[in-house]
């Protein structure tokens, strides 16, 4: 006898577990992006595609400055941080790419991966980020909230998108800035995991910070990768939709249907190939399964960074890098975080509407 | 005209409790079925200054949670997998056998990817056609047909077999 599944779902719609919504939270939201809509529409309208083989490159932490321990218990406000934790629980980070404006906070997602046999539970109380100096020592602490314990099955992965607070966690005031230089974010979190508890310590993404903020690529050159370890394992598209937003697909084409990944998002705009007069990026990952890649769209429209307004018309030069960490397949176990680097270029048009 | 938080005010006090039960189906969870909806309130309530009726507005929310579902990335930040629910059941659900059915179903649901979630569901509870799904969610048809085809194969794993719509010729079984 086969399954009515129309009948098994419409049942458990009926009986669904009943939840709640906040006008109050809601509206703001509303607002705050209707503000943002006018701006973008009030643009006129353009499109634009360019395609790109991209090259990737491995982010390693600096791992020769680095204690051979891994921690055992939260790291406290000018600790020297350990190595990351290995084996079957283990944590990653990977921190956005400077979007539009400035910002006394990292945007960045933590990847607490189980790999072995047991449910694992986050403890209460964690995790913990850290921003780390050049030197290996803890120098700015943030606590997440997490709502509800959270549970990660075998051969899962859980992730977390937050923001580490760029405070000096020596001053008590807590309003002293990080001085200028360069720092690599570090999360922690305690989890129980069939025999007992345990830490699972990982990250060394790379954060820059000038007048105590993590800069806005803007009027800066782009970036370039140093070197590519895999070349043109990537396939990148970008498109400027008619609100003059930014459309990116990503795609592997060497992947295998139970490949995914996640992805922070940055695309950089110039002119001349000079300075950059467009930074967009995402706070968020975008998910990217299998082979036959994904499509996501950039919440926050184009504005020429220079002046604050709409994009003009014309021929831009873009560059796109994509923080990119694979989270199930062969690869699942790597936890290996990766830049990817697109270039070509893209023609913004006229108003279409 | 009533204003944006007017048409806010009514759909949440309205159709609220409906939409939050269709995430459900989406999400599998009622943490994220809020932030889904809430999710895409937002963004309608954004992009559409001029709302004649609240029918309207009510599906384009209901088409933006299936377009941000499927943008899975971009809605809970949350990504789990389930292959150990992959393993078939020794007896397949009993499909009038009430909550430990129920559990199953949800358990099934959770071996899905967002897209092939969000298939099934425009499938099986919206009774839209392969052609009217990708005009949904904005994607070929030919992936349509995949996302369904995969995504009814793993519920089959856990629940048993499926019984086909009566319309679903060309719908299943498409190319890969």
């Amino acid at each position: 006898m086969s399954v009515d599944l129309r009948e098994l779902l419409h049942g458990l719609e009926r009986t669904a577990p009943a939840g709640s919504l906040d006008v109050d939270r809601i509206a703001p939201r509303v607002r705050r992006a209707r503000r943002r809509r006018v701006a973008a529409q009030a643009v006129g309208a353009g499109a634009a595609l360019c395609l790109a083989a991209a090259v990737a490159v491995n982010l390693q932490p600096q791992a020769p400055r680095l204690l051979p321990a891994t921690p055992t218990a939260p790291l406290t406000c000018g600790a020297q941080v350990g190595a990351a934790s290995e084996g079957d629980v283990t944590m990653s980070v990977m921190a956005a790419q400077g979007a539009s404006g400035v910002d006394y906070n990292v945007d960045l997602t933590t990847v607490l991966r189980n790999g072995g046999p047991a449910p694992l539970r986050e403890a209460a109380g964690t995790p913990e980020l850290y921003l780390v100096d050049e030197a290996g020592r803890v120098v700015a602490i943030t606590h997440v909230s997490v709502e509800a314990p959270i549970e990660v099955a075998p051969g899962s992965a859980h992730l977390t998108t937050t923001g580490l607070l760029l405070a000096d966690c020596a001053d008590p005031t807590g309003l002293a800035v990080i001085p200028d230089g360069s720092y690599e974010v570090w999360a922690l979190t305690t989890v129980e995991a069939g025999t007992g508890t345990q830490v699972a310590f990982g990250g060394g993404a790379p954060v820059e910070v000038r007048d105590g903020v993590v800069p806005d690529a803007c009027g800066a050159p782009p970036p370039a990768p140093s070197g590519a370890d895999e070349a043109q394992e990537a396939e990148v598209g970008l498109e400027v939709d008619a609100r003059r937003e930014v459309q990116v697909d990503l795609r592997w084409p060497g992947a295998q249907p139970d490949d995914s990944w996640v992805t922070h998002t940055q695309v950089l705009l110039t002119e001349t190939g000079s300075d950059v007069v467009v930074a967009v990026g995402d706070p968020y990952v975008a998910t990217v399964d299998g082979p036959g890649g994904e499509t996501w769209v950039l919440e926050a429209p184009t504005r020429d960074c220079r002046s604050d307004r709409v994009l003009g018309v014309g021929t831009y030069q873009a560059v796109v890098v994509l923080t990119t960490e694979q989270v199930a397949g062969a690869a699942q176990g790597a936890a290996r975080v990766r830049q990817v680097y697109a270039a070509g270029v893209v023609a913004v048009g006229g108003d279409r509407s | 005209m009533p204003s944006w938080a007017e048409h806010l005010d009514v759909l949440v006090r309205d159709r609220g409790p409906a939409l939050l039960r269709y995430g459900y189906l989406l999400t599998g969870s009622t943490a994220e079925a809020e932030e889904l909806v809430q999710e895409a309130l937002v963004r309608v309530l954004a992009r559409r200054p001029r709302l004649r009726a609240q029918v309207t507005l009510e599906s384009y929310v209901r088409r933006t949670m299936l377009t941000t579902t499927v943008d899975a990335g971009r809605r809970t930040q949350l990504w789990r997998r389930v292959s150990h629910l992959l393993v078939a059941p020794e007896v397949a659900a009993d499909q009038h056998g009430g909550a430990e059915d129920r559990g199953a179903l949800v358990a099934a649901l959770a071996t899905l990817s967002p897209q092939q979630r969000a298939c099934v569901v425009l499938r099986y509870v919206d009774d839209l056609s392969g052609p009217e799904i990708a005009e949904t969610l904005g994607i070929s048809t030919g992936s349509v047909k995949r996302y369904l085809s995969d995504g009814v194969a793993r519920l089959g794993r856990v629940l048993g077999p499926v019984e086909e719509p009566d319309d679903v010729v060309g719908v299943r079984g498409g190319a890969r």
